[in-house]
C-alpha cells in the first residue's frame, strides 16, 4: 500500500532519513518510533509530499507519489497532528466537512457524512457540530481531529504523534477508541510515536528508527520477543514481559461473571451460591449496570441484601471493554484486589478478569 | 444559551453600527449650520473680521478631504495588504527585511516633505497629496498584515496543507480569517492618521478642512484654524468609530 524505497533525505550537512526501506501493508497500522531526531516525522511527511526526498521512491497505492499533485495526493491520505490543529475559525461541522469541499461533494452527502463520522467518534451531532474548537476538551478535539481525518473516506492516514498532548489516562481511552474504529475501517496507517507503550499497544508492526535508518521492523511481540540489537534492546527496556501485557485485551481473555440482582432476596442468593464455592458475588441493576460486590464471607450470618453488599470504591476497580491486560494487572495492584470487572460503555457487567488469568496469558507467551 | 448570546451580539452590533451611521448623519447636518458654527467662532473670537472661511462651505470642503482620504487609503490599504501577503509568502520572505524597512522609512519622512519633492514631478494640487497620504499610511497596514498573517500557529498551516488545500485555499480560508482582526486593526490606525495629515494636502492646493486652517495661519486668524481643525478631528474620531462598528458587525470573530 505505501512502500517507500532507498529513501534519502539531507538537511544541510545532516542526514535526516538515510537509504530507509519500509513497506507499510494494506490495512496495517505501522508504528514508526525511535528518539527525538531519528527522522520519523520526516519519514510521515514523505509520503504525503510535505517533504521532498533527495532521492528514492515513495509509492503509494501502487503509484509513485511525484507523478500525483501534491494536494490530491494529500486528499487522498487522512493527516493528524499532535496539536490537533483544528481550525479555531471553524466550527466542528465545518473542520470536519474541510476535505468534502475540497473535493467538491454535495451539501446534502457532506451533512450525512458529518453526521456518521460525529457517531462514530462518539459526539452528540445536536450538542458538538456548532461548537468552536476553543469549546472543546482536549480529547474531544482530539476526537474531531481524527474525524476529519477519516472525512472523505481515505485509504490511509498519516498521523504524527495524534494523542502526544492529552494526559495519560485520556491517552489511552483515544487509544482504545481509534483502534475499535480501526478494527471497522481497516485503514492502512502510518502513526508516528516517541511513547513504546503506545506502538506496542496501537501497531500491528513496529518499525524502531536510529539516525535515519531503520534498525528494526517487525510486529510487536517479535520485538519484544528479539531485540534485533542492543539499541533495541535498551529502548524497550527491561519490563518486556509487562509491555507485551498492552497487546492483548481484556476481551480476550475475560471470564463470565457470575452476578446477582440488588433487588433478589437474600434467602434466594444463599439458595443459589450454596454450592459453588464463591469467594464474592457481582451485585447488578435490572439493566445489568454493576453497583457492588458481595464478600461470600458475610452472606451467612447476614440478616438482608443491602447489610452485604459494598459499593464503596466499586468505581475504582471497574475496568472498560477493550482495555489492555495491563491496564487490569495494573489497576488489580493498585487496588489490592484479584478480580477486576469489566463493564461496557454503560456501565454494565461485560466480564470479569482475574489475576490467574494474566498470569496464564505471560506463561503462555513467556 | 450560548447562541442566544451570540445573536444577542450580533444585534447589538448592528444597532451601535447603525447609531455610528446617524451620528455621521448628525455630524454633516452640523457642518451645514453655518449660523451656528459663526455664532459659536464669533462668540470666542469677537475681534476677527471672518469666523468662517469664506470661499468654501464646510460641506465642500468636507467632499475635498473625504475624497482624498479616499483615494489615498484604498490605495494603501489595497497594496498594503497585497504587500505584506506577498512578503510572508516563501517567494516573497526575501524581501520581508527590505519591506518592513522601506515602509518604516516611509513614515519617517514628513508628508510636507514628499509634497514638496513630489510638485516639480506631478505638478500642484491633488495628485502630490494623494502620493504624499498613500507613503505615509501603507506603514500601519503592511505591518498588521505581516504581523497577523506571522500570528497564525504553525500547525494549523501544517494542517491545511497537510489535508491538501491549495497555497491560495490555504491563504483565504484559513490564513487571512484568523489574521482579520489584526489586519482590520492596522487599517483603522492608517485611516485615522490619514484624516489628520490630509490637511497638508491644503499647502498645494488639494482643498479639504486644511484650507481653513492654511489660510488662519496666514492670517494669523485662529477662528478659522479652529473651524478646519475641529471638523478634522471630528471627523477621524467619526470614521475611527465608524470602521470599529464595521468590524464588530461584519467581522466578529468566533470561538
Amino acid at each position: 500500500m505505501i512502500e517507500l524505497l532507498n529513501v534519502v533525505k539531507r538537511y544541510g550537512e545532516k542526514l535526516a532519513v538515510d537509504g530507509l526501506n519500509l513497506v507499510v501493508r494494506e490495512g496495517e497500522i505501522c508504528c514508526l518510533i525511535g528518539p527525538s531526531g531519528c527522522g520519523k516525522s520526516t519519514t510521515l511527511k514523505m509520503i504525503n509530499r510535505m517533504v521532498e526526498p533527495d532521492s528514492g521512491k515513495v509509492i503509494f497505492n501502487g503509484e509513485d507519489v511525484r507523478k500525483i499533485k501534491p494536494e490530491l495526493l494529500r486528499r487522498r491520505i487522512g493527516y493528524v497532528i499532535q496539536h490537533i490543529g483544528l481550525f479555531p475559525h471553524m466550527n466542528v461541522f465545518q473542520n470536519i466537512s474541510v476535505v468534502p469541499k475540497l473535493l467538491g461533494w454535495s451539501k446534502e452527502r457532506i451533512e450525512k457524512r458529518v453526521g456518521e463520522l460525529l457517531e462514530l467518534i462518539g459526539l452528540d451531532e445536536a450538542q458538538y457540530a456548532n461548537k468552536y474548537p476553543s469549546e472543546l476538551s482536549g480529547g474531544e478535539a482530539q476526537r474531531v481531529g481524527v474525524a476529519r481525518a477519516l472525512a472523505a473516506d481515505p485509504p490511509a492516514l498519516l498521523m504524527d504523534e495524534p494523542f502526544g498532548a492529552v494526559d495519560p489516562l485520556m491517552r489511552s481511552v483515544l487509544q482504545d477508541e481509534f483502534l475499535s474504529i480501526q478494527r471497522k475501517l481497516k485503514k492502512t496507517v502510518v502513526f508516528v510515536t516517541h511513547d513504546l507503550d503506545e506502538a506496542i499497544r496501537i501497531g500491528d508492526r513496529i518499525a524502531v528508527m536510529k539516525d535515519g535508518k531503520l534498525v528494526q521492523y517487525d510486529t510487536p511481540e517479535a520485538i519484544l520477543a528479539s531485540p534485533a540489537n542492543s539499541f533495541v534492546r535498551d529502548f524497550v527496556g527491561s519490563d518486556r514481559a509487562l509491555k507485551r501485557l498492552s497487546r492483548f485485551d481484556v476481551n480476550s481473555v475475560m471470564k463470565k461473571p457470575f452476578y446477582v440482582f440488588c433487588d433478589d432476596g437474600i434467602e434466594e442468593v444463599r439458595k443459589r451460591v450454596k454450592d459453588k464455592k464463591l469467594r464474592y458475588l457481582w451485585v447488578v441493576e435490572k439493566d445489568l449496570r454493576l453497583i457492588g460486590w458481595i464478600d461470600m464471607k458475610n452472606i451467612d450470618s447476614a440478616g438482608s441484601m443491602e447489610e452485604v453488599i459494598t459499593n464503596s470504591g466499586i468505581k475504582n476497580i471497574c475496568i472498560r471493554e477493550y482495555a489492555s491486560l495491563r491496564e487490569a494487572l495494573s489497576r488489580m495492584l493498585s487496588e489490592g484486589v484479584k478480580v477486576v470487572p469489566i463493564v461496557n460503555s454503560n456501565g454494565s457487567l461485560v466480564g470479569e478478569v482475574s489475576l490467574s488469568d494474566i498470569e496464564a496469558i505471560t506463561e503462555e507467551v513467556g | 444559551m450560548r447562541k442566544s448570546n451570540l445573536y444577542r451580539n450580533k444585534y447589538k452590533n448592528l444597532i451601535q453600527f447603525f447609531t455610528v451611521i446617524l451620528i455621521f448623519g448628525l455630524y454633516i447636518v452640523f457642518l451645514k449650520k453655518e449660523n451656528l458654527w459663526e455664532g459659536m467662532l464669533r462668540f470666542f473670537f469677537p475681534g476677527e473680521k471672518d469666523v468662517l472661511y469664506p470661499r468654501a462651505s464646510l460641506l465642500t470642503l468636507l467632499k475635498e478631504h473625504l475624497i482624498l482620504v479616499g483615494i489615498s487609503s484604498s490605495a494603501s490599504i489595497l497594496f498594503g495588504i497585497v504587500l505584506g501577503i506577498y512578503v510572508t509568502r516563501e517567494k516573497g520572505r526575501d524581501f520581508l527585511p527590505l519591506i518592513n524597512n522601506l515602509t518604516s522609512f516611509s513614515q519617517t519622512v514628513p508628508p510636507v516633505a514628499v509634497l514638496a519633492l513630489a510638485v516639480p514631478f506631478v505638478g500642484f494640487g491633488f495628485k502630490p497629496t494623494v502620493l504624499a497620504l498613500f507613503l505615509y499610511s501603507i506603514l500601519p497596514v503592511v505591518r498588521n498584515t505581516i504581523a497577523g498573517l506571522e500570528a497564525v500557529p504553525r500547525d494549523v498551516v501544517d494542517i491545511a496543507e497537510g489535508i491538501g488545500m491549495y497555497p491560495y485555499q490555504v491563504l483565504f480560508r484559513v490564513e487571512l480569517p484568523l489574521a482579520t482582526r489584526v489586519i482590520i486593526a492596522g487599517i483603522r490606525t492608517s485611516v485615522v492618521i490619514n484624516v489628520g495629515t490630509a490637511s497638508v494636502g491644503a499647502v498645494v492646493g488639494a482643498g479639504g478642512f486644511g484650507v481653513p486652517i492654511i489660510s488662519g495661519l496666514v492670517r494669523d486668524n485662529q477662528a478659522l484654524i479652529i473651524e478646519g481643525a475641529l471638523s478634522s478631528a471630528l471627523l477621524a474620531v467619526l470614521i475611527d468609530q465608524f470602521m470599529g462598528s464595521l468590524e464588530k458587525a461584519f467581522f466578529s470573530a468566533k470561538g
